[in-house]
């Protein structure tokens, strides 16, 4: 079992996420499963990687996490307090510390608002600090994330997307948040443009004191800024551990085919004998036991009965197959 | 506001648009400087039998009536009584439809569901119908045109602020927003609203030609307000037993209809153009 | 290389913009061979989606200036050819095309056996090409059928027959990009261009399919010009690759040569901005310049090292370095050069 950690920023206990299935006449015929009682916690001042493919759940639990849609069952213990069910507005107080930044920083942003507008929302919402007030954390934000002041005088449309992103992430951090939950921060960006976004965040973190979920389908990306990493398929968390641990030496066979895709510049090719087959089952209709046995090679009839638990069989590295003590 | 200034400016390189705007603009001036611009602004209320039907001259520019009054100053002030019905029976749709519809956009529940509801059912009652069961009940009267106008006009307008709102919840932005903590009105009101104005500012502007072809085909009908009130529909319906002697007694206020209707219509496709989606892309030129 | 299926040579291609005049394409040189496998590679802007389709063809043509360079196609040049030729002899049939975007590739009120009827009907190798067909026979009907079905099978979509009754919503995007390359290789192409085909697939599914391509262009002799902005799918499935930066191609090399051995300071720098554990977090200081008013000479030069009054006057040109690695830079850097440093 995974130890009780009251240390945890924040915790996720048993959260689950359905979204039902509704045909033409708009009849419940089953459920999507999105998250499946998921348990995980983040430890204050380190960066914790979700990773996992389209479907995986990755970006419902950010989502959910953040209230945006309220869980199906399970808690969700943000520093100290279950915010689960309560929606953003009405847990304000609460969830003034957790933050979300999106992958489209240019769509977060209101079009039709100037940039300081935007910046002072968040503190309109959540404070009583007078304009002036609010303009004084607004310039030092603005210093931190490095923007010009003129930018608050300008549209959304009018600047450049890596400024948008900027902007995205001064307006949460105008709240002096603790905890961040960062959805897909590299994904678009060119290679070389990755590397400044990336110690944006770390010199952020450093400076603010944040703590970072950090949702990505980019493993290389993960594998240099995390220090942990939980790896989903289809709604359910199947290895979860350190992330070197995880990378050099991973336990669950999905994890296993999942880092074989990747390709290694210099090593062997992956095309030559890569291994795993055929598509991810229909999330409406998953198989029984374990998800990923369909496409497992080493599945067996066990696998089909009950659904794996997420084990720790080595201290902080945990796994959900029947049969990762056998080894590789 | 800059706001204004742009769309002045993109107005005058759009054709139609400007002559909508012209059109529409004409017809304020009229309503208002009809006192001045009128040759007999007496004949409102007066009438001269022995001047009766005569045709279009220099003196009467668009000949007499059945009493003998003056059809282009009755004209000048009948345009007053048309604007007064557009505006406030559109007005009053706007200020009812369009809460009604924010409401129902951001709630999924039965709260939506009933407004809806509610919207389509005066939806089905036809506007004519309506307004012959109110002037009957409560006597003919500019005041129950306007009634029966707004209380079939507004479901329009709910309807397509529902309709856009709940397209416009699914933006970023106003997930952002949500996630921030924003309340319900906050989002509604400072996030959606501004952000669907276009497709209300173009509604309304159709909406106000359609609301003027009907008060005049319900003043025709007897039901507007009665004699010798000059409103345009009346008149028309005044003029038909002196057909087709009599031609300047129906075309004058005819066009004057097909204009300002015309008017709106232009102007309303006009601001089409030019509101969605460039606005967004293009603030500055 | 004489004797090259496709040959590039100075394309020079720009977008009237209400801004002034974008320079896409700067005089870029480009080649590919038969039966080979080229990446083209390069980060936003560089050009590389406009070079895949002014070789296509189907840049918009009342934004589009060419205004110098040729596209030789198997001794012919393209962008001499008229439209209604280039649509019935080329498009679709010597060169085919796999997009990037498999969600929107397909119509979506057409099922996708309807859908390949109507690419067999105009396309395919048993008809000829420029004809109007107005009569889709049966024994030539069931011939390309049995193609069909044969090639949905190469490409591992399990239940070819049933696919063909789909609609395009009900397959998944690892299931669309096998039935584009299906569809690509049907007409039984001499090349293909495939643009960003993986870059909107998850990392298992874009592992299949790579391995897929390059098995079957290898298989049956197609060339396949492949543009991505990821290094690692390039060296997985390509032979040689071009780099290109800002409208200029900066570097051409065989693949394992290109990565171990760069010359170029860009792509050595970008190189070594992919995250790994020996360079940590790196980037390339500066940003891509706009093409509306590029730098002159070589645009990598206001972010170079290297960089000296030469390099802002006149592009370099090409510098051999090897058997079939080309350069273009008055600075091209050896290990020697970077021990100096």
């Amino acid at each position: 079992m995974i130890p009780r950690d009251d240390n945890a920023l924040l915790r996720l206990e048993g959260v689950s996420k359905y979204f039902p299935i509704l045909n033409a006449w708009k009849r419940r015929t089953g459920w999507l499963k999105a998250l499946d009682d998921v348990t995980l916690s983040v430890h204050k001042g380190e960066i914790l990687g979700v990773v996992g493919e389209s479907g995986c759940g990755k970006t419902t639990l950010g989502k959910t996490v953040m209230g945006i849609h309220p869980p199906t069952a399970g808690k969700i213990i943000f520093e100290g307090n279950d915010i689960a069910g309560l929606p953003p507005h009405a847990a304000r107080g609460l969830r003034q510390h957790l933050q979300y930044t999106y992958q489209d920083p240019g769509a977060s942003l209101d079009p039709r608002w100037k940039i300081g507008r935007s910046l002072h929302e968040p503190l309109v919402i959540h404070t009583e600090l007078t304009h002036a007030e609010r303009q004084q954390r607004v310039h030092e934000i603005l210093d931190a994330v490095g923007l010009p002041e003129e930018h608050l005088d300008l549209y959304p449309h009018e600047i450049s997307g890596g400024q948008q992103r900027r902007v995205g992430l001064a307006r949460i951090l105008t709240l002096h948040p603790s905890l961040v939950v960062l959805d897909e921060p590299t994904s678009g960006l060119d290679v070389s443009v990755q590397a400044t976004i990336l110690n944006l965040f770390l010199d952020l973190k450093s400076d603010f004191d944040l703590t970072y979920v950090f949702i990505s389908h980019d493993l290389s990306v993960v594998r240099m800024v995390c220090d942990r990493v939980a790896v989903m398929y289809l709604g359910k968390v199947v290895e979860l551990g350190g992330t070197e641990a995880v990378f050099s030496n991973p336990r669950h066979p999905y994890t296993r085919s999942l880092l074989s895709a990747i390709p290694q510049i210099g090593k062997k090719r992956i095309t030559e004998d890569f291994w795993l087959e055929g598509e991810p089952p229909d999330p409406g209709n998953l198989p029984s036991g374990c998800r990923f046995r369909t496409r497992c090679p080493i599945a067996t009839d066990r696998c089909a009965q009950d659904v794996p638990p997420l084990v720790e069989h080595q201290p902080g590295h945990s796994d959900a197959c029947l049969f990762s003590e056998a080894g590789a | 506001m800059e706001t204004a200034r742009f769309l002045l400016r993109k107005l005058a390189s759009d054709r139609t648009a400007a002559v909508g705007a012209l059109l529409i603009l004409l017809l304020i001036v009229i309503a208002i400087a009809a006192p001045v611009l009128a040759t007999h602004p007496e004949d409102v209320f007066e009438f001269h039998p022995s001047e009766r039907l005569q045709g279009p001259s220099a003196a009467h520019f668009f000949g007499t009536d059945r009493m003998g009054s003056d059809i282009y100053s009755r004209l000048l002030f009948g345009a007053r009584i048309t604007i007064a019905i557009a505006v406030i029976a559109v007005g009053v749709s706007v200020l009812v439809g369009v809460p009604i519809g924010l409401v129902a956009g951001y709630y999924r529940n039965w709260v939506s569901d009933a407004l809806m509801r509610v919207s389509d059912i005066f939806l089905a009652v036809p506007q004519i119908v309506l307004a012959i069961a109110i002037a009957q009940t409560l006597g003919p009267s500019i005041e129950n045109v306007i009634l029966a106008l707004s209380a079939t006009y507004w479901p329009f307008w709910a309807r397509l602020v529902y309709a856009e709102s709940r397209s416009a919840l699914n933006e970023t932005y106003v997930e952002a927003s949500i996630a921030l903590g924003a309340s319900p009105w906050r989002v509604m009101v400072l996030h959606v609203l501004p952000n669907i104005s276009s497709a209300v500012i173009v509604r309304t502007t159709i909406g106000m030609g359609g609301t003027i072809l009907t008060a005049a085909a319900l003043g025709f009908l007897g039901l507007g307000p009665p004699a010798p009130s000059p409103e345009w529909g009346r008149t028309i319906a005044e003029s038909r037993e002196f057909l087709p002697e009599a031609w300047w007694y129906a075309t004058a206020p005819g066009l004057a209809i097909f204009l300002v209707v015309m008017g709106f219509n232009l102007l309303g496709d006009g601001l089409r153009d030019i509101l969605d989606p460039r606005i967004r892309r293009s603030r500055d030129d | 290389m004489t004797d090259a299926l496709l040959s590039v040579r100075g394309l020079e291609v720009g977008f009237q913009t209400d801004q002034g005049l974008a320079r896409v394409l700067d005089r870029v040189n480009f080649e590919i061979g038969h039966g080979e496998i080229v990446g083209l590679v390069g980060e936003s802007g560089c050009g590389k989606t406009t070079l895949a389709r002014a070789i296509l063809g189907v840049l918009p043509k009342n934004a589009v200036r060419i205004s110098a360079g040729e596209v030789i196609f198997e001794g012919e040049d393209l962008l001499k050819k008229a439209d209604h030729l280039l649509e019935a002899e080329v498009r679709g049939r010597r060169i085919t095309f796999v997009p990037q975007d498999p969600f929107t590739s397909f119509n979506p009120v057409f099922t996708i056996g309807a859908q390949i009827d109507e690419l067999m009907k105009y396309k395919s190798p048993a008809s000829k090409a420029g004809t109007g067909v107005r009569f889709y026979g049966g024994a030539r009907r069931r011939a390309d059928r049995a193609k069909v079905i044969e090639l949905l099978r190469t490409v591992q979509l399990p239940d070819p027959v049933g696919i063909l009754r789909k609609y395009p919503h009900e397959v998944s995007g690892g299931q669309r990009q096998r039935l584009m390359i299906a569809m690509a290789l049907l007409p039984e192409p001499q090349l293909i261009i495939a643009d960003e085909p993986t870059t909107a697939l998850d990392v298992t599914i874009q592992a299949q399919i790579l391995k897929l391509l390059r098995r079957l262009a290898t298989e049956r002799g197609v060339s396949v010009l492949f543009t991505t902005h990821d290094l690692g799918t390039a060296y997985e499935i390509c032979d040689r690759i071009t780099v290109m930066y800002a409208g200029q191609e900066v570097e051409v090399a065989p693949t394992d040569e290109f990565f171990a051995a760069p010359r170029h300071p860009y792509t050595k720098r970008l190189l070594e901005s992919l995250p790994s554990r020996e360079h940590g977090i790196r980037g390339i200081p500066g940003s891509i310049p706009r093409v509306i008013d590029p730098p002159r000479g070589c645009r990598f030069h206001p972010r170079c090292d290297f960089a000296t009054a030469v390099c802002t006057e006149t592009r370099p040109g090409v510098t051999e370095i090897g058997e079939r690695h080309m350069v273009r830079c008055y600075h091209p850097v050896f290990s020697e050069q970077e021990a100096a440093e």
